[in-house]
């Protein structure tokens, strides 16, 4: 990063920067550092999805870890036919959810004398006061879990509801009903 | 926009399609599908033309005129999900003659086009296009869901229905009629010119280059233009209810209803100037780094 | 705000999955009701400032280190996952990929609260706040080099000139940033500015690179 920081300045690369594709292929063929590289590259947009699903900055870190790693075994099935970014996001949020469903089965295990708690809610982060208007983000992480996350993939990321139903198992009609809820709550916070 | 009629007008086979390598180098092909009338429809040609044709039969008709060099074309998938593509061998120079195609597609498939210097017309298609094109001409006609354009140096001129459209390039002119809603254009330095509709969401990013946008702001629209260096001409009606607040780092704000800018700081150049025009639903935003503002009546 | 009874089909309108054959008249009805104008309106703003939100958020700290050992463990290795199931893409169809600047100044000076201005490097201030854009900007000019025997000539000097036009505007922002250090506001403004050349830059790699 340096060569390429200091040479900048002289407008020429010391030395070429491989593009997304070969870096596909040299981590595919085991090379660390390549996907290393790639990590680099799509860290931030892997961090943003797990951290807008769970609104929990901690688990979003383990989860991103779990994201790459997964990807890593994987690789070798991505076929170059959408962008790599679409793959990992998708790897991404099938990461979140495998976390949801294990939870909830832990949970289900665990207590029979579970009361109160809305299970799968890791909200950290208090409701955006009323007239952070602009606040977005801390709204989003104050809604209930399966709002937020219907709210994340089709407002925030553009998924279709078909495609959302089928990432998280529930059918078509309760993720309208969900985004319908969440825009319902932003609705009231951000007034 | 040219329609190209080539070779006799007979729908033939049938096919069951599975992998189909159709025809070689040099020859006229003409091939008919059936298809689903929700298909989705991929064309690939690097060079020459592609003409779609939305048509009211569940049914693709290729008209193709391949280039000497051409390989083949192509076609994969099935009913509902099609491919259609000219193979060239691998180190082409970008200098081919190319092939030209003219495809009818099924009014409401999903089409995608992808080509490199060849030019690329679409009418009459109801769902949603997207076209990718590095130096050809574009040119969109007709009621699509969605528009979706991105090109490096071709000219792109749509006068296309939609309320929905998203237009990149890096050199290359852009013309926008009758597109309403939501429309998003980004250039690196051509000149825009766009004449829309009502616009409830509006995102301009440029280089350098003109824009003129002759638009209304819907009731709570929220229009976001961001300019490194050129002139922004909004012309707009005389009872616009809209918020505006613009800023320049360096050059003139010019408003025809009647406000002056101001220094932004004692400290550095730059002018800006925010106002509410009427009931203020809508929201403006200019913001151009060096370079004029025009906020012109109508 | 009152509720109409249209509400739901509207949003159904909205988000392209009501049933064609309720189309005309939803439509018609949201030319004549005040509520549902208002509703569409805030839609429309809600959908806006989704599509605002960053894109990418950076970690707290550097997950690298954990996630290598665990690859060096032997817990994953390539090909001994099973294959990835086909990835629908992902298609926001809002004014999707263009960025708003809702609250440019705001957002800006969001990103630059972690940083005191005077502390703003000379190196690359920019690279200092995680903006990446030297390493974006090799991205482009290594991948156009690889495409240019396969894009017309015109297009390789269009592109290469993009890239020299949008390095000139990053320039000028940068130099005008060491102006305005006294005003903070501005300074959000062009840093707002900053960014929406990173999107062209990043627009023009993955152009570059195909």
């Amino acid at each position: 990063m340096q060569a390429a920081q200091a040479s900048e300045d002289r407008g020429h690369p010391a030395q070429p920067v491989p593009d997304t594709a070969r870096l596909v292929r040299r981590a595919q063929a085991g090379d660390h550092d390549a996907f290393g590289e790639l990590y680099r590259r799509h860290v931030d947009r892997v961090f943003a999805l797990c951290l807008r699903l769970t609104a929990d900055r901690d688990l979003a870190s383990l989860l991103t870890q779990d994201a790459f790693v997964r990807a890593w075994r994987n690789i070798a099935g991505f076929r170059g036919e959408s962008r790599l970014l679409t793959w990992l996001h998708r790897l991404t949020v099938n990461v979140v959810m495998d976390h949801r469903r294990a939870e909830k089965r832990r949970r289900d295990r665990e207590t029979t004398l579970a009361e109160g708690g809305e299970p799968g809610i890791h909200a950290v982060v208090q409701p955006a006061p009323v007239g952070a208007r602009r606040d977005l983000e801390r709204a989003i992480a104050g809604l209930p879990t399966g709002a937020r996350t219907v709210f994340t993939l089709h407002e925030v990321e553009g998924y279709r509801m078909r495609e959302i139903a089928e990432m998280t198992g529930v059918a078509v009609g309760t993720v309208k009903a969900q985004l319908h809820r969440a825009r319902r709550l932003l609705r009231e916070v951000l007034r | 926009m040219t329609g190209r009629t080539t070779g006799p007008r007979i729908a033939l086979l049938a096919i069951c399609l599975c992998t189909a390598a159709i025809a070689t180098a040099g020859e006229r092909i003409d091939e008919t599908h059936p298809v689903a009338k929700d298909a989705e429809i991929r064309i690939n040609n690097l060079a020459g033309t592609i003409d779609v044709i939305g048509w009211d039969k569940n049914e693709v008709r290729i008209e193709c005129e391949l280039d000497p060099k051409a390989k083949k074309l192509e076609i994969n998938g099935d009913e509902n999900d099609l491919e259609i593509k000219v193979k060239y061998p691998r180190r082409t120079r970008g200098d081919l003659k190319g092939s030209e195609m003219t495809v009818h597609v099924p009014r409401g498939c999903r089409l995608e086009t992808e080509s490199v210097s060849a030019d690329v017309s679409v009418d009459g298609v109801v769902g949603d296009v997207e076209i990718g094109s590095v130096s050809g001409e574009i040119s969109v006609s007709g009621k699509p869901e969605s528009l979706e354009i991105s090109a490096v140096s071709g000219t792109i001129e749509t006068d296309a229905e939609t309320d929905d459209a998203e237009i990149s390039a890096v050199s290359g002119d852009i013309f926008v009629t009758n597109v309403s809603r939501r429309l998003s254009v980004s250039n690196v330095s051509g000149d825009v010119e766009i004449k829309a509709d009502e616009l409830d969401a509006f995102a301009f990013n440029a280089v350098s280059g003109e824009l003129d946008l002759t638009a209304d702001p819907a009731s709570r629209a929220r229009w976001d233009i961001d300019c490194h260096s050129g002139e922004v001409t909004l012309y707009l009606p005389g009872d616009v209810d809209a918020e505006f607040d613009i800023d320049t780092f360096s050059g003139d704000i010019n408003d025809d209803f009647g406000h002056k800018a101001e220094r932004t700081s004692r400290y550095a150049p730059g002018k800006e100037l925010s106002f509410v025009q009427g009931d203020g639903g809508a929201r403006i935003n200019i913001s151009v780094f060096s370079g004029e503002v025009n906020i012109v009546k109508r | 705000m009152r509720d109409c009874r249209y509400g739901e089909e509207l949003q159904d309108l909205f988000d392209g999955v009501l049933p064609p054959e309720r189309e005309s008249e939803v439509a018609a009805h949201l030319e004549s009701c005040d509520v549902c104008a208002a509703a569409w309106d805030e839609l429309v703003a809600l959908r806006a400032a989704a599509a605002d939100l960053p894109s990418g958020l950076a970690p707290d700290r550097d997950l690298w280190p954990d996630i290598a050992a665990r690859m060096a463990a032997g817990e994953a290795a390539p090909g001994t996952g099973t294959v990835a199931t086909r990835p629908a893409a992902a298609r926001p169809w809002h004014p999707g990929r263009a960025r708003w600047l809702a609250a440019a100044a705001v957002l800006a000076l969001a990103v630059l609260s972690g940083l005191q201005l005077r502390d703003i490097g000379r190196d690359d201030p920019y690279d200092a706040l995680g903006m990446g854009y030297a390493a974006v900007r090799e991205d482009c000019r290594a991948g156009l080099e690889e495409s240019a025997s396969e894009m017309p000539a015109e297009s390789v000097t269009a592109v290469d000139e993009g890239l020299d036009l949008i390095d000139q505007a990053i320039r000028e922002t940068r130099n005008a940033l060491d102006k305005v250090a006294a005003a903070p506001e501005q300074a959000g403004r062009l840093v707002a500015g900053y960014h929406k050349k990173m999107d062209l830059l990043q627009k023009l790699a993955r152009l570059a690179s195909q």
